[in-house]
């Protein structure tokens, strides 16, 4: 009897740990698009140095909301995008507008993907 | 690399604690699904093991879930007499009153030579000694031999010695086993009178076994690597 509850305990742990790690991981990466869709706000209406700005705070964001990303989540997965998003401000301050729009919008995709990743989906599961 | 030292460590803890809680089946005793069971668990700790870059909790959350139904799994066939069946199947009678059932064979998927082989294994050479072999559901098989290939007892020849219990280990490298003692019913007290008796310390002991009748067996550290030992 006591494996048994041994047993239901790990399970509803495990159960835990996966609502957990799915609510943790669409929280930041819901708050880290609204942040992706005010940086593209401010550069349209060419408000340069909030962009500049946003794209700053982006990247500490960045790195702090995703801290406890590695713990169920492929460590590549994850480093992939903190190479694309370290590389805005830097555009940013390079002066390149071109590549900037575009790169912020494969940020973006990355983090919309990112966020499903975990979700028990069909497309996921299967 | 510290990395993989570091994750292999906390990976062998794990699955001992895993292995420890499914609990002490032999190998050769498992069900068929306890035997998948086990080599899935092998194999997933072997994935996050070398491959740091994969989460640690992506190999020790499948062995949690596979321990866990393999423990709910355990214990509904214990429960339940069909459910048992459904999961571990019947077992299936080969030879029925020394009569070979080819039917059972073939459902079983086993030749001849194979069922001769385990035969053999069993110390039956001739298939006509067998009044009842069965293949049971864990894939081993039983034999029972006809009534005049039976061993002769003690019971046959009304010469039944006195229960004195299996030998079991009291004293192992100087230390007290309790099991051992609690199986032969004796006490601390009377080991070490024993060993007061034949002049040797705890200490020096390398095995003592004891049975329910008090009759012993002591080899001291000395007498190890020739052919030592006392009795009392």
């Amino acid at each position: 009897m006591k494996r048994v509850i041994v047993a239901v305990v790990a399970l509803i742990l495990v159960a835990g740990g996966c609502v957990l790690s799915i609510y943790n991981e669409r929280n930041n990466t819901n708050y880290l698009i609204d942040m992706t869709n005010q940086i593209e706000t401010a550069f349209r209406e060419q408000d340069l140095e909030r962009t500049q700005q946003l794209a700053d705070q982006f990247v500490e964001e960045f790195k702090e909301r995703t801290r406890y990303f590695p713990f169920y989540m492929r460590h590549s997965d994850v480093s992939q995008i903190e190479e694309n998003v370290i590389m805005l401000p830097i555009l940013l301050e390079a002066g390149d507008m071109e590549h900037f729009p575009a790169e912020l919008a494969r940020c973006r995709n990355q983090l919309d993907k990112l966020g499903d990743l975990e979700l028990p989906l069909w497309e996921n599961i299967l | 690399m510290a990395i993989t030292a570091i994750r292999t460590v906390i990976i062998y803890i794990f699955i001992i604690v895993a292995m420890r809680i499914m609990g002490k089946r032999q190998l050769g005793e498992l069900q068929p699904v306890e035997l998948v069971v086990t080599l899935l668990i092998s194999d997933l700790a072997a994935v996050p093991m070398q491959e740091s870059g994969m989460p640690l909790l992506n190999g020790l959350v499948p062995i949690v879930v596979l321990v866990a139904m393999e423990l709910l799994l355990s214990a509904l066939m214990m429960k339940s007499n069909g459910f048992f069946t459904l999961i571990s199947g019947t077992p299936i009678v080969v030879v029925k009153d020394g009569k070979l059932d080819t039917k059972a064979l073939k459902r079983l998927r086993l030749t001849v030579e194979d069922l001769m082989e385990s035969l053999r294994q069993q110390n039956m050479f001739d298939i006509r000694d067998a009044a009842y072999i069965i293949a049971e559901t864990n894939g081993k098989i039983s034999v029972f031999p006809k009534p005049d290939k039976q061993p002769v007892t003690t019971g046959d020849i009304h010469k039944v010695p006195s229960d004195t219990g299996a030998p079991v280990i009291v004293v192992s490298d100087g230390k007290m086993v309790d099991w051992g003692l609690e199986m032969c019913g004796l006490t601390e007290e009377w080991v070490k009178a024993q060993l007061h008796k034949k002049n040797c310390p705890l200490k020096d002991v390398f095995l003592m076994t004891a049975d329910k009748s008090k009759q012993y067996y002591l080899l001291r550290n000395k007498d190890t690597g020739a052919s030592g030992g006392e009795k009392p």
